[in-house]
């Protein structure tokens, strides 16, 4: 593939699929956050149902804990059997009007159990604060708040005390068990019995340091995965959290199929497309330039077949004209025109040829001694004929008459070119031919008072086929390869064929490589 | 009666009195006695006093209290092969012991937990088969959690009047959930709030038997260690003797010490010593077993030849057959005199080997911690003088069964090392609760 269509095929076919995967993983990846946002709110929905049926099962607690905390008598012996009772109080105690804790006392040691002296040093801390539990609750319009729960953290992990405030001013605690509050959650928790629906899924009620209390699910998610979703837990167990955890492939098959895969047969089509339009496009320009190349061959193989039969037409025609008397002049101006057509047509053949060497690369030139002048000379004299019938005025002022080495075909040939662009366009006009010579280098100026050649559209008259469309070019016919050719050829004679700004009319400078013969 | 007998041998006549003796129904005896009913005069001492109750003998099938039993079976990873397979015909065993007035469910956990069989009469059978036979074994051990819903399934059908009980076999470790044996023992501790007990059968070497232990000791369940399989169906069947033979539930004993008279401790059963009265809490007594509770006591000094009154006892339970809860109440009193000779003669023996079989025990389990700790060179020495103590006590009282403990504690002496001290421990735990909780088989 030619760099060229390497560049265009990028373009064409890389720059909008790039574009088109930017934007589709863009939709995509906001596709794939809202997919999961939803997911996650859903996953959040079914844990927040589970908290449901925890804060009733809590409310539960709330009522057994309001009967324990109301005992009929405060006596320690009763308060102790309420506490046998209680599955959910560990201890209980009373905080009197003062605010002092009168249950379990801590001054008389000896009159308190075991398990009253391990509470005292338990929540030590909540004494040492000052906690008094009705104070800190009972301000302004909550003063109707006659229970409520404290939490403090031991070694062992978070404790939770219920309280309420009786009529009497006395307040009454309990220290919820938290082992028993956690049996009764877990217990009330779904387990994985056949037939739970949960078998992509880890459901893992977790502590305050994230470690599972209870779990259920059959997924078993890898460790350091953070949960899909996550919901603390009611009131007052709100260190402890709902997590849920969702088997990858689950995620994937909600997330990824709707969008990602979609995005990317999308993008897959797209690619095909426009990589099949491009072959086909591609495709197409090689037929083309490949039919180019046939005709040219073609027309080439028809030129060499014209050249013989050709030259031996001018070749007549000028002996007939020579041979008609000068008293027949009609006769004699009728083989004078066989004879320029023919050398026109014989033009047109040469450049033909030319191009088609051109195109295999097979130019070349082969200097001789002569003087530059002289061909320019005939060349000019070649052209008599049609200048004569076009009424263009023609000056030539000679400067390149010394004998140097050049290709006096190849002058020829451009020379040609130069002249019959000057007559087709220039009629009722002037051509101004001026040659100089300097050193190694001739210089021939070629300049008509035609319509010359608009400034936008002088780099393409050098173009092979580009034929200027204007009014003036109008209804001239023309192969469109003469001054692609002509520049060729000055190059190849190590010169250059330049069109030089003129006020008016077309001036063309053909500078030719000419060392001295 | 033997003990009664020798009692009356004795010099000094003890004023037990046990009152509301209904004279047509059953009841729990209520025995209570000093270990040293005569003592030194002159000088404050202490001594021990056993409350000792005896359920009465249940009479065939037809009373039997009916059970609402969850089995709670282990069934982690290691538990594959032969123990899951042991396992699933001890709880079919269990199910053929029952019949229709008695519920039961089975929960199976690993690192989740299932209810193979929610809380059922066990007259539907094939069901209950099905989900025993559906059982097996893979994955990490959420004990916590097991108990926990065996437990809410006996919640279900939780009544007085039947024996509520979870049923625990395990070979593991709890790994997901609490996990220590301080929480489960909380855990036994508020079950038995319900009047719901645990017992837990530990398989193989490799479960914790201090949590294990402590569930079923604080909910007054029993314990057991079955080495190898082979047990499993013996220890399940002793286990469903006592479950089937409950005679009395929710026992609440109170100990009213008499003034000056001060309640040191009570040795190997939870209570509550509050005020000079001491509560104790035994959630079954099963036919014509003892249970007892030890309690040490201070007497002040007292003269010789007078009576010192040392304590009123009271208790209260519920009575499986007569489906009443029944009241029982005794007073003991103490003599002293100046013969040392009077006072060894006049030793209880019954209350003196429960004395020195709970004082063993003890020192028993301070070896576990000295071991745990690595000092092995104490307890070795804690141990064989354990040993020693309980075999002079074996011979001055008499007893086969301190002989027998003096036995075991020089053995734990010789398994100290690192090799033999899993098993070892199991087995001193083991030991250590049958003795603090006078269960009726190892």
């Amino acid at each position: 593939m030619k760099p060229k269509l390497f560049v265009v095929f990028l373009v064409i076919v890389l720059l909008p699929l790039s574009l088109l995967i930017w934007t589709g993983v863009r939709l995509a990846r906001d596709e794939q956050g809202r997919l999961g946002r939803r997911i996650t709110e859903a996953l959040e929905g079914r844990l927040s149902e589970i908290n449901d049926g925890i804060a009733r099962l809590v409310a539960g607690h709330e009522t057994s804990l309001l009967k324990a905390t109301d005992p009929d008598s405060l006596d320690a012996e009763f308060l102790r059997s309420v506490m046998r009772q209680n599955r959910l109080t560990r201890q209980l105690f009373v905080i009197d009007s003062e605010h002092r804790l009168i249950y379990p006392e801590a001054a008389s040691t000896n009159s308190l159990t075991s398990g009253e002296r391990d509470f005292l040093e338990r929540t030590r801390s909540v004494w040492v604060s000052g906690e008094t539990f009705y104070h800190q609750h009972d301000t302004g319009t909550r003063s109707s708040n006659r229970y409520g729960w404290h939490t403090w953290f031991w070694e062992q992990g978070l404790s939770f005390i219920f309280w309420q405030r009786l009529d009497s001013g006395q307040v009454v605690g309990a220290e919820v068990d938290r082992i028993a509050v956690m049996a009764d959650i877990v217990a009330s928790l779904p387990s994985g019995t056949r037939g739970s629906r949960l078998l992509d899924g880890r459901i893992s009620l977790v502590d305050t340091s994230g470690k599972p209390l209870y779990q259920w699910g059959e997924h078993e998610p890898a460790t350091g995965v953070p949960p899909a979703a996550e919901v603390p837990l009611c009131q007052p167990y709100s260190s402890w959290r709902l997590q849920y955890f969702v088997a990858p492939h689950v995620l994937q098959a909600n997330l990824g199929r709707s969008t990602s895969f979609n995005v990317l047969s999308g993008l897959a089509v797209m690619a095909i497309a426009l990589i099949g339009l491009t072959i086909y496009f591609y495709r197409e320009s090689a037929r083309e330039s490949r039919e180019a190349v046939q005709r040219v061959s073609f027309v080439n193989q028809v030129s060499h077949e014209l050249k013989t039969p050709l030259t031996n037409i001018r070749m007549y025609a000028e002996l007939l004209e020579k041979r008609i008397s000068e008293k027949d002049d009609k006769a004699k101006r009728q083989a004078r025109i066989v004879a320029g057509e023919s050398q026109r047509l014989s033009r047109l053949i040469t450049n033909v040829l030319t191009f088609a060497k051109g195109q295999r690369n097979g130019l070349s030139y082969k200097p001789a001694p002569g003087i530059p002048d002289a061909c320019v000379t005939s060349v000019l004299s070649g052209f008599q004929q049609a200048f004569r019938t076009g009424h263009i005025d023609v000056g030539f002022s000679r400067g390149a008459g010394n004998e140097v080495l050049f290709d006096a075909d190849l002058l020829e040939q451009v020379l040609g070119n130069l002249f019959s662009n000057v007559e087709k366009y220039a009629s009722g006009g002037e051509l101004h031919v001026c040659s100089s010579q300097d050193g190694d280098s001739t210089t021939i100026s070629v300049k008509d008072s035609g319509p010359g050649i608009p400034r936008g559209q002088r780099k393409r008259i050098f173009k092979p086929f580009e034929r200027l469309s204007n009014k003036v070019t109008d209804g001239v016919s023309g192969t469109g390869i003469g001054l692609s050719i002509a520049r060729d050829l000055a190059r190849l004679h190590g010169g250059d064929l330049a069109l030089k700004d003129s006020n008016r009319g077309a001036h063309f400078i053909l500078t030719l490589h000419t060392p001295l013969a | 009666m033997r003990i009664s007998t020798w009692r009356l041998l004795t010099v000094v006549i003890l004023g037990v009195v046990i009152a509301n003796i209904s004279v047509f129904a059953n009841q729990v005896k209520l025995d209570v006695s000093l270990a040293n009913p005569v003592l030194v005069e002159g000088k404050k001492q202490t001594t021990y006093l056993k409350i000792g109750l005896t359920g009465f003998e249940m009479k065939g099938d037809v009373q039997r209290t009916p059970a609402n039993v969850a089995i709670v079976l282990d069934k982690s990873g290691s538990m594959q092969g032969d123990k899951i397979k042991k396992a699933r015909e001890a709880a079919l065993m269990v199910l053929d012991q029952l019949n229709n007035k008695d519920i039961v469910s089975v929960v199976a956990y690993d690192n989740n937990v299932s209810v193979l069989v929610p809380a059922t009469k066990a007259s539907d059978k094939t069901a209950i088969t099905a989900g025993i036979n559906r059982l097996s074994a893979g994955g990490s051990t959420a004990l916590f959690a097991g108990v926990s819903k065996g437990a809410s399934e006996v919640r279900k059908f939780l009544a007085k009047n039947k024996v509520n009980r979870v049923i625990l076999l395990s070979d593991g470790l709890a790994n997901v959930g609490p996990d220590s044996p301080g929480e489960l023992a909380s855990l036994g501790a508020s079950l038995i709030k319900e009047g719901m007990s645990v017992t837990t059968i530990g398989l193989g070497l490799g479960y914790n038997e201090d949590l294990m232990t402590q569930l079923a000791q604080r909910s007054d369940g029993n314990s057991y260690f079955a080495e190898t399989t082979k047990d499993l169906t013996r220890l399940f069947k002793a286990e469903f003797g006592d479950v089937l033979s409950v005679v009395a539930q929710e026992l609440v004993v109170k100990v009213h010490c008499a003034k000056g008279i001060r309640p040191v401790r009570v040795i190997g059963r939870q209570a509550d010593i509050a005020a000079g009265t001491t509560t104790a809490f035994i959630n079954q007594i099963y036919s014509s077993q003892q249970k007892y509770l030890l309690l040490e006591v201070e007497l002040p000094a007292g003269r010789k030849g007078k009576n010192m009154d040392v304590a009123k006892v009271s208790v209260s339970y519920a009575n499986m057959e007569t489906k009443t809860t029944d009241t029982l109440s005794s007073t003991i009193a103490a003599r002293f005199t100046d013969s040392e000779e009077k006072v060894a003669d006049s030793v209880d023996r019954d209350a003196m080997i429960a004395a020195v079989t709970q004082l063993a025990t003890e020192n028993n389990d301070l070896a576990v911690v000295l071991r745990d700790k690595g000092d092995i060179e104490a307890a070795r020495k804690m141990l064989v003088d354990n040993g020693k103590f309980l075999a002079t006590n074996a011979v001055i009282l008499e007893s086969a069964k301190l002989k027998e403990y003096s036995g075991a504690n020089f053995d734990d002496a010789e398994n100290l090392d690192e090799a033999s001290w899993g098993r070892q421990r199991k087995s001193m735990r083991g030991w250590q609760m049958f003795n603090s909780m006078q269960q009726e088989a190892r």
